[in-house]
């Protein structure tokens, strides 16, 4: 079955075009970075922010994995062929899942030393071997990860590719975003804490070294993989229940 | 082989299947006719598992779909909307099932061969006429060499020679001793195929009959013929072995004999025949009759 998938994703241009957009910005924002911050004050994980768009490109990938075999209706003979609806979806999430972890730690890791070649050029020296470093760039490409097969998520559950992107889209970017800022300052901070974007921050920034702001809220880096898992561990879950239960027409 | 066993499904309150009970048996084309959203199509994806019957039983080989091992190697089935992502080559499409359905990495070629698709197994299926998507969803459905096949409206929108295609494809397929379940909507596309046929309308079984026993049963028409004696013409071709009913006080109603038989028959007996009318009744006269009471969706004032 990881088989059969594994011909899937290679033999169309999407994933190859997901991967180097993922790529362009995540690369391109770390030789940004590293270009244009003035020497005085570095925040060496900051050359890590073009992982956003490596998310964009990843959940977008995610969703397509699985709404485009909805879509097209090859979703029938996959299921025919393998009446395990679970097995199929699960080959489907774990083969995503590898594929995004390595291409996300591919990029944070290229992203991070790229900036780390360019600043050295002006005089600003950091490396994967200071404190807390190495993990910040781990979790990075980890959480680029989990987009991405929160977008596989956000495919299985509504099946159609333009509906899932948008509402993959609204979720992740807008959502996320508006909500806490609408909920009562009493529970706002843990809200926010806990929306995918921070939880990426505070992921991706164990080995920040300026202080920050007191408004600006992000969960331990421990507590952060951890919501992280269970987020993960949700849009794998979510799919492989609902998938037994519905008509494949 | 398929046995379909007290099958309904319904969608809210509306049966698209209701109550539906009959076999598929190897070694012929069996027609599956009805009109548009008689439920032909919930039926085969019923069969695949893939809808889920509200109530009912289908056995596939004498099992339930879901416990057939490598199910690609009892039925293979060419559904509808082709059902292949047009951005990917014909050869990666049958690799992807192949491996999906533990199927040896060769049958690709054979398929592929025995499609003719082989020259353009690279190309994206984007660029495929329908012609040529109809023959890449066959070779799917040939992957796994089952023994049952199911095509659902294969010859929709085909031009002349792929209708052919097909259909030689399908009695040779039935020839070969395989099970081959064939949906459509028009009478006329199973006349020349179908050895057996199996008729739906609203979700409900409306015949189950050798396909030449329907020809004989509704097609073929009747004479009206007018004559100077009508009981003795009733006796005379009664006797000739035809179905004869009075028409009007002058009119009898003939089936089961030709008007020169008539004509003949009435001449030797010393009947004088007035007037003949034949009313003729196609195989699509037949079918429309049987499902009349049972079509669905009726245009307005037709």
């Amino acid at each position: 079955m990881i088989r059969s998938e594994w011909i899937k994703l290679w033999s169309v241009r999407s994933t190859w075009v997901a991967l180097y957009v993922a790529a362009a910005g995540t690369i391109g924002l770390s030789v940004l970075y590293a270009l244009v911050a003035k020497t005085g004050d570095v925040e060496p994980t900051d050359a890590l922010q073009g992982a956003v768009f490596g998310q964009l490109a990843f959940g977008v990938l995610g969703v397509l994995v699985v709404s485009s075999e909805f879509t097209t209706g090859l979703i029938r003979t996959t299921f025919a062929t393998m009446p395990r609806r679970r097995v199929v979806i699960g080959a489907k999430a774990g083969l995503l899942f590898a594929v995004l972890v390595v291409a996300g730690e591919v990029l944070a890791f290229a992203g991070f030393i790229t900036a780390q070649i360019l600043f050295a050029q002006r005089g600003v020296r950091f490396s994967l071997a200071d404190h807390d470093m190495a993990i910040s760039v781990l979790g990075c490409g980890f959480h680029m990860a989990f987009i991405g097969v929160f977008g596989f998520c956000v495919g299985v559950l509504l099946r159609r590719t333009t509906a899932a992107v948008s509402t993959f889209f609204g979720i992740v970017f807008v959502a996320m975003g508006v909500i806490p800022a609408l909920l009562p300052n009493t529970v706002r901070s843990e809200a926010l804490k806990l929306t995918f974007a921070k939880v990426g921050e505070a992921m991706a920034t164990p080995a920040r070294i300026s202080p920050r702001m007191p408004a600006d809220h992000v969960l331990s880096p421990g507590a952060a993989w951890g919501a992280c898992l269970v987020y993960l561990a949700i849009s794998v879950l979510a799919p492989l229940l609902v998938v037994t239960r519905r008509d494949t027409n | 082989m398929i046995e379909i066993e007290g099958l309904s499904k319904r969608y809210g309150a509306r049966y698209a299947v209701r109550d539906l009970t009959f076999s598929v048996r190897p070694g012929r084309v069996t027609g599956f006719l009805g009109p548009n959203g008689a439920g032909k199509s919930t039926t085969m994806r019923a069969v695949l598992g893939l809808d889920l019957p509200t109530s009912g039983r289908i056995r596939v080989d004498g099992r339930s779909y879901a416990a057939l091992d490598r199910p690609l190697t009892h039925v293979g089935m060419l559904l509808d909307a082709g059902g292949v992502h047009p951005g990917r080559s014909a050869r990666q499409h049958l690799r992807a099932v192949a491996a999906a359905g533990r199927l040896p990495e060769r049958r690709v070629e054979e398929v592929l061969a025995r499609v003719g698709l082989t020259e353009v197994a690279r190309d994206r299926v984007g660029g495929y006429s329908l012609g040529m998507r109809q023959r890449l969803g066959i070779a799917t459905a040939l992957l796994g060499d089952p023994g049952i096949l199911m095509f659902d409206e294969p010859v929709n929108g085909l031009d002349p020679e792929g209708i052919r295609w097909i259909r030689d494809l399908m009695k040779a397929l039935a020839a070969e001793g395989r099970t081959v379940f064939v949906s459509s909507h028009l009478m006329s596309e199973m006349e020349n195929t179908a050895d057996h046929l199996v008729v739906i309308g609203r979700g409900r079984l409306i015949a189950d009959i050798p396909a030449r026993e329907l020809i004989e049963r509704y097609s073929g028409g009747f004479l009206s013929v007018r004559t100077d004696d009508p009981g003795r013409l009733i006796t005379v071709l009664a006797a000739a072995g035809a179905q004869v009913t009075p028409e009007g006080a002058d009119t009898v109603r003939v089936v089961g004999l030709a008007g020169d038989a008539v004509a003949r028959l009435a001449h030797d007996a010393g009947v004088l025949v007035l007037d003949v009318v034949r009313h003729a009744t196609s195989l699509e006269d037949a079918y429309l009759r049987l499902t009349d009471a049972a079509v669905e969706y009726r245009g307005a004032g037709a």
